[in-house]
């Protein structure tokens, strides 16, 4: 999205609030309510543990294809 | 193994002056966005830096930014000036801004900043306004999305669902 889109979209969406725009845009309201329930600490710990498991992921899927000598998917 | 949390507390520990701002302050203002890096704006170039230099010195640090992985020595401040400080450490990335688009320089970024506690802690962060000044002046479409995010979290902390 560009500026300019952004400032179009905000324009066709004057009338919603908030959260109505901001589900317009196709954002998921429910993480927001998940996240503003937590403390500080809660949530930054939260966003420790899921680069973890993001990080142990990639390392997991490196490995795999380095076993494999897979480096890409076939075309289909 | 990132650990922002305690890159933040290494921070205050060694009474580094700072504003927490990106990612990590949209998240703790409500943005359901992950981040990377903890972002602070400080005071580059004073003995700040070199108290923010004690907080991650055993933490391997480097300027990843740039070829080479140079690791962050406290000699290059008196040699280059640097505007912004990009590090990559044992725990995870922490940039060292000493501006924030939109809004200024540290002392700026104080007057649009409030307290939280976090683990024990008690350290300045942008207030979701300031974030939304900041977010709307990078225009970035990650940064635009955020603040259709923060401006429902700031409807949601008004009226809860």
């Amino acid at each position: 999205m560009t500026l300019a889109e952004f400032e179009d979209f905000r324009e066709s969406t004057k009338n919603m609030t908030a959260v109505q725009r901001a589900e317009a845009y196709g954002i998921d309201i429910s993480l927001i309510d998940e996240n503003l329930r937590l403390t500080p600490t809660e949530k930054i710990r939260q966003n420790d543990i899921a680069l973890n498991q993001a990080e142990a992921l990639q390392t997991a899927l490196h490995q795999t294809r380095a076993q494999s000598g897979i480096h890409r998917l076939p075309p289909r | 193994m990132p650990n922002l949390e305690s890159i933040a507390c290494r921070l205050v520990e060694a009474k580094v002056e700072f504003v927490l701002c990106g990612g990590l302050a949209a998240f703790l203002q409500g943005s359901s966005i992950l981040t990377r890096d903890v972002d602070v704006v400080c005071d580059i170039g004073s003995e700040n830096i070199t108290r923010l230099f004690d907080a991650v010195k055993d933490l391997h640090p480097y300027h990843r930014m740039t070829p080479g992985r140079i690791p962050f020595v406290l000699e290059q401040l008196a040699t280059q000036p640097f505007q912004n400080i990009y590090l990559a450490t044992d725990w995870g990335q922490l940039d060292c801004l000493g501006n924030v688009k939109g809004i200024g320089g540290y002392g700026e970024c104080l007057k649009w900043s409030e307290p939280i506690e976090m683990a024990g802690f008690t350290m300045m962060t942008l207030t979701l306004e300031g974030i939304l000044v900041a977010k709307r002046a990078m225009g970035r479409p990650r940064d635009l999305q955020a603040v259709f995010e923060l401006e429902a979290a700031r409807e949601r902390k008004i009226n809860p669902h």
